[in-house]
């Protein structure tokens, strides 16, 4: 269990209405290899703004990333995109492409040209989300979770070393968060990839991580870390009534109203 | 019939169409209206057969030459003007305005002046097409070309992707709805460009047919070409449109 992705002193800040507003103030975090980590926090925080900065869609003002031994630079190599499997906060499929199309992208552009190679691993990937029936359809003729199931597979279709979801069901309803919930749940434990989620909801960040780390409000930092410590087969049996689950709940609800109310601009 | 099905969709204009015939008839029978200012559509109709291999056939193949040969060059080099531009801030603030301009400007106006350089050349009319339908489609494509989604330019970001790698696996097939607008917008410009260049360089073609037959009083002949163009410029269209739906499927 080593640190396999460490930040150090995050910083960034976004230049608004003439003055500089800064969102990361100086955010350290290590995520072991094979965890599952979720990070909470108010709307505004700079929650979506930290992982965009470790998935290297937006460079950091400040502060190192080392990752797999690697310290990335402004632009992150292809190399090292290559190992990141990213969920976005729609599902942000092309809509132009068949659902298989789509999957196979990362594939495409990470440049492996074996088709008979490709189709494998595709079809691994929707078999992993339960879509091998539906590769041949459009984004528009699927459901909202079927959408966000298959941007799922597009994650991890390259087999990278780590997955980052930033608020991944947040726009699904209830019922269909709950199920992909778990789907996520079994996907970890049989893929044994390292997750780091961008959550607001408390069920789901205790339900899903081993860690929860909670930002404070912008300029942030991380404030608090809860330990979750129950196994697989506890996560999916009975969650609801495990005293353990109960009490963190309790603690972490507690935390995240402590949290002041955002700013008002 | 269900109101929307495609029965109705082909049935409905052609019955409307049909009707104004009908009426054209009417009105020309009841106001006995002179000949040479609005022959009956029988009338055109059978100036059309008469006339068709002598003249309207050579005419309608001068025509469709200079159309499709002007707007084969049209797209493209709209396209690659949108292209280009579009991967530079300032470049498409300052030739935006400039294509809006010529866009607009109806180019047979520069026929004489061109004629004082080159003389009547028959590439003259090519120029024109060219000249009237490349704004239109490289501005509709660089609308299309600059609004990308802010969440895919981070997937390609994501990916690791360069700049002209997003543009062809992004920014292209996303601006297929605004680039066949601009190429649509190019068929109608198209056929109203290659009419006015007849009729302003002359040298055959159906609009140098309109104005010939009319300043001889040969309104029937006049009408039938007008009918002929009409049909050149909806064919392309369709075709255009034809084209469209297999591409542009997902909306």
């Amino acid at each position: 269990m080593s640190d396999f992705y460490t930040l150090t002193g995050i910083k960034k800040s976004f230049e608004g209405k003439g003055e500089l507003i800064h969102v990361l103030d100086g955010i350290d975090l290590s995520i072991r290899e094979k965890e599952f980590v979720c990070i909470m926090g108010n709307s505004g925080c700079g929650k979506s703004t930290l992982i965009k900065i470790m998935e290297g869609i937006i460079p950091r003002d400040g502060g190192e990333i080392i990752f797999d031994g690697i310290s990335p630079g402004k632009q992150v190599s292809k190399e090292l995109q290559k190992k990141m499997g990213i969920v976005f906060q729609g599902d942000n499929l092309l809509e132009w492409l068949t659902v298989y199309k789509n999957v196979e992208l990362p594939l495409k552009v990470f440049g492996q040209k074996d088709k008979a190679e490709n189709k494998a691993k595709v079809m691994e990937a929707l078999e992993l989300v339960g879509l091998q029936n539906y590769w041949d359809c459009i984004p528009r003729e699927l459901s909202g979770g079927m959408r966000q199931r298959t941007s799922i597979a597009r994650a991890l279709v390259s087999d990278p070393d780590i997955l980052m979801l930033d608020q991944p069901f947040g726009a699904l309803d209830a019922i269909t968060r709950k199920t992909l919930n778990q789907e996520l749940l079994r996907i970890w434990h049989t893929t044994q990839k390292t997750c780091v989620m961008i959550t607001n909801n408390e069920n789901e960040a205790l339900y899903l991580g081993g860690r929860v780390l909670v930002m404070s409000n912008s300029p942030s930092r991380i404030v608090h870390e809860i330990e979750v410590p129950l196994t697989y087969e506890e996560r999916v049996n009975n969650l609801a009534l495990n005293p353990i689950y109960l009490k963190l709940r309790t603690e972490l609800a507690r935390i995240v109203r402590s949290l002041d109310t955002p700013r008002q601009n | 019939m269900k109101i929307n099905s495609k029965a109705v969709n082909i049935c409905a204009p052609i019955i409307v169409i049909i009707l104004l015939i009908i009426l054209w008839q009417i009105i020309c029978t009841v106001t006995n209206i002179s000949f040479h200012v609005l022959p009956k559509p029988g009338e055109v109709g059978t100036a059309l057969v008469e006339n068709f291999r002598g003249t309207i056939l050579l005419d309608t193949m001068a025509s469709v030459k200079v159309m499709l040969i002007g707007y084969c060059i049209a797209v493209p080099l709209g396209f690659v003007i949108a292209a280009i531009s579009s991967q530079f801030t300032l470049a498409v603030r300052s030739i935006m305005p400039v294509l809006i301009i010529l866009m607009l400007t109806p180019m047979a106006t520069l026929v004489p002046i061109f004629k004082l350089f080159w003389g009547v050349d028959p590439t003259l009319k090519i120029l024109i097409v060219v000249l009237q339908c490349t704004p239109v489609i490289a501005v509709n494509s660089l609308s299309g070309f600059i609004y990308v989604p802010e969440a895919k330019k981070e997937l390609m970001r994501a990916l690791g992707c360069r700049k002209w790698e997003s543009f062809f696996r992004v920014t292209v097939p996303n601006a297929m709805p605004q680039i066949f607008t601009g190429l649509k917008l190019g068929c109608i410009l198209c056929t109203i460009a290659a009419m006015s260049a007849d009729i302003s360089v002359g040298q055959g073609g159906l609009g140098y047919r309109i104005q010939v037959a009319s300043s001889l009083s040969a309104t029937d002949l006049a009408y039938a070409a007008i009918v002929v163009a009409a049909i050149l410029g909806v064919a392309l269209y369709m075709i255009v449109s034809v084209i469209e739906s297999r591409i542009v499927t997902w909306k």
